[in-house]
């Protein structure tokens, strides 16, 4: 009897422990603006969705989503093109992106929430704060850029050639990483080369369709000129030596937002997420709850 | 052409004009020819000094690691060799290590000092930046392709953007007359990697002018602000909207500025 129960709890345990794997992996689906959407919602509170940026899937808030669920409805999910959503071919536009977020909220039946966006996360953002005023309450920015400057255009656009060049995927992937992560970052070449490793083993590795239908939405992207038409209040967190989408980018969009505050982050990059998790979910805490 | 055998190696130099030496040194992996669109600004005034620094151009590429030490030396025992005590240096990026280190281990051969794109120690994404160029033309890729991953970094998004500017530079890169060895290469980056002049900038006497594009990645502004912060004698020009090459994006200001700067010292 003794060795039962022991058995009953050890089982009990083991799927608990695989059904908490799965759902890490298996996202929910549905199909949202005539595509299947991944999503995955956790935690309960105010909703908050958290916005990927280009080539990124819903693993880019792994260090964040977790202590943001204590305080929120969390909603992950992936950008078409990433992923487990569909890809579509190219090209995208931002405002697609963005009206496939309102639809995904639609079928999630939430009105109105937070949002959290990184990189071109920050530009959907940009223009659901102009199309869809009244489904935002209040938007962090994170790496921001109000246009993406030629430089990081074409850092992308050669990254895509060297792909399709056969290029050995571990070094085009190394190619990238000076451009998004910080000195301090870079200065262990065994953290190198695990983060190669990492993107390596993506289980679900963005599609050359994917890349180009995103690269494509990045490249037009320019609201500047109604930037200052938002309303909502946003918070702008960016990194003083983010090479990618300099520092300059998101003093623009402080100065030409109606409503907006900016915390620059000494020493740090592009790549926030992974190397400032703890100011993100600090701030966008604090900036949220506040009046 | 003239070669000058010093430190063991051969170094190739020109001379352009006649008057106060004045020294030109290149940055990584580029030489001499980095500067021919200045010789007609200086050379009427200036004996013009131009050589490629070791593991570039013409001159010799041993299979060793370098140090910035050696090529501040092959430097000076260049002017020994052209019977030149003391000079004043011109200097893009590698280049404005050489003529710190010159300035901290041979003050009497320096007067004074344009350091274009400086820094003191280049940063952690610069150096992988090169590591991987490397290992992009040792796969294969294509020269115009690695170059079109390289210049982004190197020039500023207005430069990028302008369709002409963009292709005569990226043709002028990928169609060097002197491409650069993988053993000059290497050695070229082992010195860079390991310079680190903050320990002796304040030491340093002579006066800088120093010249950053406020849109350097490669040796981003805070780099010059470093230096500017401690050098004893420093003036500092921060270029909007520039990036690394200042000397290439803005030549006109580059050159009037240096011109200001070495003559003063003359008076």
């Amino acid at each position: 009897m003794y060795h039962a129960s022991l058995l009953f709890v050890y089982l009990y345990f083991f799927f608990f422990v695989m059904l908490t794997f799965l759902s890490r992996i298996l996202m929910k689906k549905i199909r949202v603006n005539g595509i299947d959407f991944s999503y995955e919602k956790e935690g309960k509170g105010e909703p908050i969705i958290l916005i990927p940026g280009f080539t990124n899937r819903y693993e880019i808030w792994r260090k964040i989503s977790p202590r943001l669920k204590d305080f929120f409805e969390v909603i992950l999910f992936d950008h078409r093109g990433s992923g487990q959503t569909t890809t579509t071919p190219p090209p995208y536009t931002i405002e697609l992106l963005a009206d496939d977020l309102i639809a995904l909220m639609d079928a999630l039946s939430i009105k109105k929430g937070y949002m959290l966006g990184f990189s071109m996360g920050s530009a959907i953002i940009q223009m659901i704060g102009l199309k869809y005023p009244e489904r935002i309450l209040k938007g962090v920015l994170v790496a921001p850029f109000n246009v993406l400057p030629a430089t990081a255009i074409m850092q992308a656009n050669s990254t895509a050639k060297l792909f399709e060049r056969g290029v050995s995927p571990d070094l085009v992937l190394e190619t990238i990483l000076p451009w998004i992560y910080s000195n301090d970052y870079l200065s262990d070449p065994k953290r190198i080369q695990q983060t190669v490793d990492d993107l390596l083993n993506d289980p679900y590795p963005q599609s050359p369709e994917g890349y180009r239908g995103q690269l494509e939405a990045l490249k037009k992207f320019d609201l500047t000129d109604q930037l200052c038409e938002i309303q909502t209040p946003l918070l702008m967190i960016a990194g003083k030596e983010d090479l990618l989408a300099p520092y300059y980018t998101a003093k623009t969009l402080e100065r030409l937002v109606p409503n907006g505050k900016l915390i620059g982050l000494p020493k740090l990059s592009h790549m926030l997420p992974i190397e400032a998790p703890a100011t993100i979910i600090k701030e966008t805490c604090a900036f949220c709850q506040s009046e | 052409m003239p070669f000058a055998k010093v430190n063991k190696i051969d170094l190739y130099y020109e001379i352009h004009g006649k008057g106060t030496p004045l020294v030109f040194l290149s940055g990584f992996s580029t030489h001499h020819m980095t500067w021919l669109s200045y010789i007609k600004h200086f050379q009427n005034d200036f004996q013009m000094i131009l050589l490629d620094n070791r593991g570039a151009g013409q001159s010799s590429a041993p299979k060793e690691d370098y140090s910035i030490e050696m090529m501040a030396e092959d430097t000076v025992k260049l002017l020994d060799h052209l019977d030149i005590e003391k000079g004043s240096f011109v200097a893009s990026s590698m280049g404005t290590a050489i003529v710190q280190m010159i300035a901290y281990k041979y003050p009497n051969r320096i007067d004074k000092g344009a350091l274009i794109a400086p820094f003191h120690k280049l940063p952690n994404a610069s150096l992988l930046k090169m590591r991987t160029s490397a290992k992009l033309l040792a796969a294969g890729v294509p020269t115009e392709l690695v170059v079109e991953t390289v210049i982004p970094w190197l020039f500023s998004r207005d430069f990028v953007a302008h369709p002409e500017k963009y292709q005569e530079k990226a043709d002028e890169m990928a169609h060097n007359p002197f491409p650069q060895t993988m053993e000059g290469f290497k050695g070229q980056y082992v010195a860079l990697k390991n310079f680190d002049s903050s320990p002796f900038l304040p030491k340093i006497e002579a006066n800088f002018l120093l010249l950053a594009g406020e849109e350097d990645l490669s040796s981003p502004l805070w780099c010059a602000e470093y230096l500017h912060k401690h050098l004893k004698n420093s003036t500092l020009v921060a270029f909007p909207r520039v990036g690394h090459m200042t000397h290439v994006e803005k030549r006109d200001e580059v050159i009037a500025l240096i011109q200001e700067h070495v003559q003063k010292s003359f008076s």
